[in-house]
């Protein structure tokens, strides 16, 4: 278990980003050992500052109380689900967010392939059938592969409307979330 | 007695809880991936039965067999799914010479067939909804439209062996009639290896409430209260009480006595359940009956006081009952069930099934976690993707609703998506509150929706939100050291368990 205390050093800057807006965070930590938290609210442009005492659990989460929120207590759960990306739970909430270090955000996630789009598993499962082959020609939301987990089967549509360049899986593959199944060109012209 | 629960998940841990608080020996099966699942070490024994695929473990017959000779168990709990109404293992059970806990194989057969259950309601004077037996397949299309205009409109296709939706059509006049059977038949014939179909008239806004029984081996049945199981996402249930709202005394005992009529007549033994439709106008009508204990069976032990799973065991060792029948059918209070799948409602209730990296289950006054994970498990792809049931009971309805509310917030799950958003969701609506609901609701309220994110925050939250992503980037960037990889308990020892055996090559 490690306090705020513990690890307090300088000032960080973040972007945050929650409900599909972006701001810079900046996380100051004070003399009495709390962190001062500061962003322009991307809405309003109103300067937001919260003071925070924090400390975090041995469960993992954050425990948080709030000095200039009349003491609001919160325990907030946050894990990793991706680089970057943070699944936030408290009070029954599930949240997505986003967040980039500013110093390491030029290797955030590979570049897309320009023209590819890649089709993936949204959940680890087996691969049950692949819908598609080498060459085929999609239309957008066509389904591609099906993948079940937990007894039920989930039809995986296309990203785009393409030609079928790449297929990676075949049936009864176990894939993790996110694997690439098939790829789909985009700026292939169907000129064969 | 010696029991092997042939079960995994929340079900086989608290059969084991029973079985513990009986002084009677328990053993525990488990596939690969469950190695570190919490009923593993809840039984007195425990045996692996193989790789995680269920046909390769726990709906492997032999396998369980040859787990129960192992640890000498002299008699086997199915739980629910898996093996329950498997008419084969419950004969294989009995061939083995063990105790199988539950009725009769033979009572499994003809409760499991649609058409043969219904022909029993028949008999024994139950009413059930108005439709066919299974249609001869060499029928001409006049005959099959003389069928189905004398059933009447709307109707169902369904297939006797049927189950989730598969093999099922709805027909709204005679135009369709002639393909749609021939598509169920197709789809039945490829999901069942068996292509016949009966039709059932189409009962119109009605709920979907069952009558819990047990019976012995001398021959009495006892009949609780009703529980009320409407609320269904695709057929699968998610909410479930008792009482109903809807279910007045005259029809509690109207339903009691069609259940112990219906059990009687085919000399039920143990913990079943019969389900029944409700029309708006308080008439009922036999579905089918489920051969074995229910995912909703707690919220019947928390109004009556009775423990099922008890009563099970007392049963299978030839015990009487000695429950009060008023005391069975009189509820004090009302209880509530949540269903808490992994599952993400933002995502079309996609299965998300990972790795549980912290949890803190719900508790206090009025609340029961039946549960059957922990941190540090992972919850397996293999199997279905219900982590726990929070049970809920307060003097009332209303009361009951606020403390499921209550417990639902308290529960903190970390690294798994699940659907309490969305039953949180569930539990604000007027309609719920009001008990105003069928078993359509919950699919035409979410198609209303119509996608809308479960965990829409409010200015406050949405702040909250950023202090904490903030402050938990502040933390781990602070820690020079590359963090280890996650990894579940299960992989770690496993991965350990293969250097040792390589190195002792």
């Amino acid at each position: 278990m490690s306090s705020a205390t513990e690890s307090v050093r300088g000032r960080a800057r973040f972007e945050v980003e929650v409900a599909g807006r972006s701001r810079q965070v900046e996380v100051t930590p004070a003399e009495d050992g709390r962190l001062a938290v500061t962003w322009v609210d991307p809405v309003t442009a109103i300067h937001v500052t919260r003071v925070a005492d924090v400390t975090r659990l041995a469960s993992g989460a954050l425990s948080l109380v709030l000095g200039d929120s009349g003491h609001a207590s919160h325990e907030i759960t946050g894990h990793e689900t991706a680089p970057g990306a943070l699944l936030l739970g408290f009070d029954g909430r599930r949240v997505q967010v986003r967040v980039a270090d500013q110093r390491r955000r030029k290797s955030a996630a590979a570049a897309p392939v320009e023209g590819e789009a890649p089709v993936t598993a949204p959940m680890p499962g087996k691969v049950v059938r692949v819908l598609a082959a080498i060459g085929d020609t999609v239309e957008e939301g066509q389904g591609l592969a099906v993948v079940e987990a937990m007894k039920m089967e989930n039809e995986v549509p296309s990203p785009a409307a393409g030609i079928v360049s790449d297929v990676r899986v075949t049936d009864g593959d176990s894939v993790d979330a996110g694997a690439v199944l098939l790829v789909v060109r985009t700026d292939a012209e169907g000129d064969d | 007695m010696k029991i092997l629960v042939a079960n995994r998940g929340e079900i086989a841990v608290r059969v084991l809880r029973a079985c513990r608080e009986m002084g009677v020996g328990s053993v525990a099966v488990y596939s690969e991936c469950d190695r570190t699942a919490p009923h593993v070490r809840m039984a007195d024994h425990a045996v692996e039965l193989g790789p995680g695929p269920p046909g390769e473990s726990y709906l492997h017959i032999e396998r369980v067999l040859a787990a129960a000779t192992a640890a000498e168990a002299t008699a086997v709990h199915p739980g629910y799914g898996f093996l329950a109404e498997n008419p084969t293992f419950a004969r294989a059970v009995v061939d083995a010479g063990l105790t199988f806990i539950g009725p009769d194989a033979d009572v499994i057969e003809t409760m499991g067939g649609k058409t043969a259950a219904r022909r029993a309601a028949i008999d024994a004077g139950v009413p059930v909804v108005p439709g066919t037996e299974a249609l001869n397949s060499s029928l001409s299309e006049e005959e099959l439209r003389a069928r189905t205009d004398e059933v009447g409109y709307p109707l169902f296709i369904k297939a006797v062996a049927g189950g989730g939706g598969r093999g099922m059509r709805r027909v709204d006049t005679s135009d369709g009639v002639v393909s749609a059977v021939a598509s169920a038949r197709s789809e039945a014939e490829t999901a069942f290896g068996d292509g016949s179909v009966y039709l059932e008239r189409l009962v119109e806004k009605a709920r979907h409430i069952e009558v819990q029984v047990l019976g012995d081996t001398h021959g009495t049945v006892v009949p609780f209260v009703e529980r009320e199981c409407s609320i269904q996402r695709r057929h699968q249930k998610v909410i479930e009480e008792s009482p109903s709202v809807a279910v007045t005394l005259e029809v509690r005992r109207a339903l009691a006595d069609a259940a112990v009529a219906l059990s009687s007549a085919v000399s039920y033994v143990g913990a079943g359940t019969l389900e029944f439709l409700l029309d708006r106008d308080g008439q009922f009508y036999f579905l089918e009956m489920n051969t074995r204990l229910q995912v909703e069976h707690p919220v019947t032990e928390m109004v009556s006081g009775i423990d099922l799973v008890h009563w099970q065991i007392r049963i299978a060792q030839g015990e009487r009952l000695t429950i009060d029948p008023e005391r069975a059918l009189t509820p004090v209070g009302h209880a509530i069930e949540s269903r808490v799948y992994a599952e993400d409602p933002d995502r079309g209730f996609l299965p998300s099934p990972g790795l549980i990296t912290s949890l803190r289950s719900p508790s206090g006054p009025g609340i029961r976690d039946d549960g059957g994970v922990e941190a540090g498990f992972e919850v397996p792809v293999f199997y279905d993707s219900m982590i726990s049931k929070v049970i809920a009971w307060a003097p009332d309805r209303e009361a009951a609703i606020i403390r499921m509310d209550r417990a639902l917030r308290e529960y903190e799950i970390g690294g798994l998506i699940t659907v309490i958003p969305a039953l949180l969701w569930i539990l604000e609506q007027e309609d719920f509150a009001a008990g105003e609901f069928d078993t359509g609701y919950l699919d035409r309220a979410l198609t209303k929706r119509a996608g809308e994110s479960f965990s829409v925050l409010s200015q406050r939250e949405e702040e909250l939100a950023v202090v904490a992503a903030a402050l938990l980037a502040y933390f781990s960037s602070g820690e020079r050291a590359p963090e280890p990889p996650v990894v579940s308990t299960a992989s770690a020892w496993r991965q350990a368990a293969r250097s040792e055996a390589v190195r002792e090559r």
